[in-house]
């Protein structure tokens, strides 16, 4: 257990140690939201005064789970990057167990995707007055099985690609299209019925239909919990795959 | 006492035999080369014999502990210097040491210690706070050696530690080496240049194809050679009766041909060279070229396999 302690915060350590970092995480994020907010908060017709609502309602929480995506993601390509770099044979050679040796990766994982996005809403909170709805519960929850759920497909692609090369495309293309359907960019329940339908397979649509309803319509816990439920779920089903296909060695 | 001991220990990935059933034994506070070209299986026997392959089949005890049945017992008791460069280049050398220390259970306050004086073993000090990105390909090797000792093994392995180094870091990784050694540690030492395994280990075990084909000292692999090897080429291939006089001539130990050439094994080189003209002169075979191979592991392991070492 302390092995895998010491393995999530060495993980962490990476992450702070990494120039680019602070861009991906930090600076990008909080810029492509300004400038969205800017370019269409004219757009949809009345004022914040006249209507509640207000386009950084929609574009903080969206922009919170695709950056969320990408930071997760793109650690759980790392594991490829150490197993080309010899390191991950260094620490199977070691005397850590191999739970430990994972494990750490993905708490360490879980906690860069929640970090990203309590950045995004307090950032979102505090410079753009994004409402954040009176269920600081279900925000808290729901935010939770955002996080796992994306960690647990971060450990299903990893399994699965198993190449350094192909792994960021590929993962660069599940995040853009599923922020582009499931409702990153434009809220869900403005989309056609079919695309909706569509998007039920991304986790990105029930975060984000988590995420609407408890900010922009105001709800409670009782109207989020079938997406929260969902997620975890969704989240189970890419873990168990995930260690099933994973390999600690390459044949 | 021996730390190592392998016993028929075969390793098949596939249709592929990378061990191809080999025994030997490493004694306590000795130096042992593995010296063979890239692909004899050298990596493969150390993946054995550190945990991390399974063997198809045979026995390998490390440090008194079946590498199958025990295989955390061995990892505590080795250390790994591998041939890749594994290291984290985001981070600097005391922040490497420090997390592998934690890995291999070496207590806070020892690794405290531990680290200045691996950094000083190393020659780091100096370097200990600079990412390791900015490294020269010898520091790097340098410090990925230092990890290798972070458990205090009684029994270290290294892969290929000096490729890619300029000439001064390999000297001082061969210093630390032989300190090392001085101190009591064991080695397995694998390299595919005869210098390194001449120079420092005690014995030497040649592989080739996942066998091993010579094991001994050093000074003694070359010895059995003779004091020189002659390679002459030819235009035509010899007749029966013309290898066996030249096999009759003196200071000849033996001849054989292949790849459009005469080796010659022989007891003193210049001596038998002059013979050897004298013949080839007189019954009028055209010779292509002339080669006169220093006593050396290089010619032993020519000589053996009929191929260069290097690629």
């Amino acid at each position: 257990m302390i092995k895998l302690q010491y393995m999530a915060r060495h993980e962490l350590l990476l992450l702070l140690k990494d120039r680019m970092a602070v861009v991906w995480m930090v600076i990008l994020p909080l810029a492509m939201t300004a400038i969205m907010g800017l370019i269409f908060g004219g757009l949809g017709g009345g004022s914040k005064e006249e209507t509640g609502l207000d386009i950084f309602d929609q574009v903080v929480p969206g922009y919170a789970v695709m950056f969320a995506m990408f930071t997760v993601l793109s650690a759980a390509g790392g594991i490829l990057e150490e197993k080309e770099r010899g390191t991950f044979k260094r620490l199977l050679i070691s005397p850590v167990p191999r739970w430990s040796l994972l494990g750490g990766k993905l708490v360490a994982q879980f906690l860069m995707g929640l970090g990203q996005i309590v950045l995004m809403f307090l950032a979102g909170a505090l410079v753009f007055h994004v409402q954040l709805g009176d269920s600081p519960v279900g925000l808290l929850l729901i935010t939770l099985a955002t996080c796992w759920a994306t960690t647990s497909l971060g450990i299903l692609l990893v399994s699965v690609i198993r190449s350094r090369k192909q792994i960021h495309p590929i993962t660069t293309l599940i995040i853009l299209g599923s922020s582009a359907i499931g409702g990153s960019w434009y809220p869900l329940f403005m989309m056609p019925k079919a695309v909706q339908q569509v998007a039920r397979i991304t986790l990105v649509a029930w975060a984000m239909e988590g995420y609407n309803r408890l900010t922009i319509l105001g709800g409670g816990l009782a109207d989020v919990w079938v997406d929260i439920g969902v997620l975890v779920l969704y989240g189970a089903i890419c873990f168990g795959m995930g260690l099933r296909l994973f390999r600690f060695k390459e044949a | 006492m021996s730390v190592v001991t392998v016993e028929d220990l075969y390793k098949d990935y596939g249709d592929v035999h990378a061990v191809d059933g080999i025994s030997f034994e490493i004694q306590e506070g000795e130096i042992f080369g593995l010296l063979g070209p890239n692909g004899a299986g050298k990596t493969t026997t150390i993946d054995v014999l550190c945990t991390y392959t399974e063997p198809t089949s045979g026995r390998a005890v490390v440090a008194g502990h079946s590498v199958t049945v025990e295989p955390d017992a061995v990892k505590r008791a080795i250390g790994v210097v591998p041939q890749e460069i594994a290291l984290y280049p985001d981070l600097n050398a005391a922040e490497n040491l420090r997390f592998y220390g934690r890995m291999y259970d070496v207590p806070r306050a020892r690794l405290e210690r531990r680290i200045p004086e691996l950094l000083h073993l190393v020659g780091l000090v100096e370097h200990a706070r600079k990412r390791v990105e900015h490294y020269s390909g010898g520091m790097k090797r340098r410090l990925n050696l230092a990890v290798g000792l972070l458990g205090e093994p009684r029994f270290l392995m290294l892969d290929e530690p000096t490729v890619g180094v300029d000439p001064q870091s390999r000297n001082a990784i061969f210093e630390n080496i032989q300190a090392l050694n001085q101190e009591g540690l064991t080695i397995l030492y694998t390299t595919h240049y005869m210098e390194e395994a001449e120079l420092l280990c005690d014995r030497v075990a040649i592989m080739d194809q996942g066998r091993i084909i010579a094991l001994d000292p050093p000074h003694d692999l070359i010895k059995a050679l003779g004091t020189g090897i002659i390679h002459i080429g030819l235009r035509d291939p010899p007749d029966d009766a013309l290898l066996g006089r030249l096999e009759s001539l003196p200071q000849i130990k033996s001849v054989v041909y292949r790849d459009d050439s005469l080796a010659f094994e022989t007891v003193d080189a210049e001596h038998a060279l002059l013979g050897i003209i004298g013949l080839l002169n007189e019954t009028s075979v055209a010779m292509t070229s002339l080669e006169i191979l220093e006593p050396n592991l290089e010619s032993v392991f020519i000589q053996l396999t009929g191929k260069q070492l290097r690629d």
